[in-house]
């Protein structure tokens, strides 16, 4: 899951409509994967994590997401 | 300020293989210059402590992430296309004040206009114009009383939207004079520091707790950088005595729960700042949906309090340097 990061220089600059219309499209198709995958993966994550915090374990960031 | 109970500094996450110490990644005890490099939020997903970061974004509380969404969005806009007519500059000074005003028109607090130097560019990145448009917003006081708390986290990533969309309206309104201008919105910049360039653009000082402290706002506000290559008269760094408060104040360095601020400055790639434990600020960081306890209880964001204080400093100055010329004086007299 990419939840927050952009990139800079990810949005050339770009001039025409259709090529605009493009750019934002893509964007907006990101924007909706992020928010997908922080309502399914990420509430997975957040569950897992507030299950090993209640039995006082250590959730390994590099090893379970 | 005080922040009452702030959860203990103990952890439920941690990492199976520890990555690279970020303070060494930071250069701290370096004595040679270098570009900073990045650790913590980097989209290439090669920096050592991207698995801290994937994690920190998947338990961020929605309030946070929409604001962060929306930022997304907006800066699409942070780049474009340059109008073909090109508005001439004979006056730079006049460009520069033409500029600030838009900027505060647009709801900016804090603006300076400074070069875009080596020290501020993210090692391996590159930015091709010359000078750098620092802009501030603050953050409302009343939401950020409550760090440690993802109310306080809110108000953060509310601020980092605001602040970006006075960036694009202003790199906008530049490109349509005819000159390229890019907005750098935070907190998604990559290639850029704004610390530093805002500290050069003489919008404040860096102070202990390794943010940069305003004389009006304290470090109660976020930065944003317009990088373009408009002519423009460039600002000199304040000096409005933060180093002397934070040499003898230790608030920030009391109430950090990680103890990650050094009560000295330390050297961090050939120079003497003030510097945050990374390894120990993080992971609090992560605990808390950003913490920012230190800029709080920092004495310089109490409203009103920063004049106050740079005034009595000014004052204390002035009073030691005439003690020091008056010894002078009687030291020569035969």
């Amino acid at each position: 899951m990419r939840t927050v990061r952009t990139i800079d220089r990810q949005f050339v600059a770009e001039d025409s409509l259709f090529q605009r219309l493009q750019r934002d499209g893509r964007l907006l198709l990101r924007i909706a994967s992020m928010m997908l995958s922080y309502f399914t993966i990420g509430a997975r994550t957040r569950r897992l994590y507030a299950a090993k915090q209640g039995r006082k374990e250590i959730f390994l960031v590099d090893k379970e997401l | 300020m005080k922040v009452n109970d702030p959860p203990a500094p103990t952890y439920a996450f941690g990492y199976e293989s520890p990555p690279t110490s970020g303070n060494e990644i930071n250069g701290l005890g370096r004595k040679d210059k270098a570009r900073a490099r990045h650790i913590f939020h980097d989209p290439s997903e090669n920096a050592a402590w991207t698995a801290l970061d994937e994690f920190f974004s998947r338990i961020a509380v929605w309030g946070t992430v929409r604001h962060i969404l929306a930022n997304i969005w907006q800066l699409r806009r942070q780049n474009g296309p340059v109008s073909t007519h090109r508005v001439e500059v004979d006056d730079p000074c006049a460009m520069a004040e033409r500029i600030k005003t838009k900027a505060q028109d647009f709801g900016a607090k804090l603006v300076g206009i400074t070069e875009i130097s080596d020290e501020a560019i993210y090692d391996g990145r590159e930015i091709p114009y010359r000078y750098a448009i620092c802009i501030g917003a603050p953050m409302k006081r009343e939401e950020m009383l409550h760090v440690p708390h993802e109310r306080a986290g809110i108000e953060v990533m509310r601020s980092y939207r605001e602040v970006s969309r006075i960036a694009i309206k202003l790199a906008e309104e530049i490109r349509a004079m005819g000159w390229p201008a890019y907005a750098y919105g935070n907190p998604n910049s990559t290639d850029i520091l704004h610390i530093p360039l805002a500290i050069k653009a003489g919008l404040g000082q860096l102070g202990k707790h390794g943010s940069m402290i305003s004389e009006e706002f304290g470090s109660n506000f976020r930065l944003c950088t317009v990088a373009t290559n408009l002519p423009l008269t460039m600002d000199d760094p304040v000096d409005i005595g933060v180093d002397d408060v934070c040499l003898h104040c230790q608030r920030c360095v009391i109430d950090c729960p990680a103890d990650a601020i050094f009560p000295e400055k330390q050297l961090v790639r050939g120079e003497k700042k003030w510097y945050v434990d990374f390894d120990k600020c993080i992971p609090y960081f992560v605990k808390t949906d950003g913490c920012a306890i230190c800029i709080e209880v920092c004495p310089f964001s109490e409203p009103g309090r920063g004049p106050w204080l740079v005034e009595r400093v000014m004052a204390t100055r002035k009073k030691r340097t005439s003690m020091h010329n008056n010894g002078s004086t009687q030291g020569n007299d035969p």
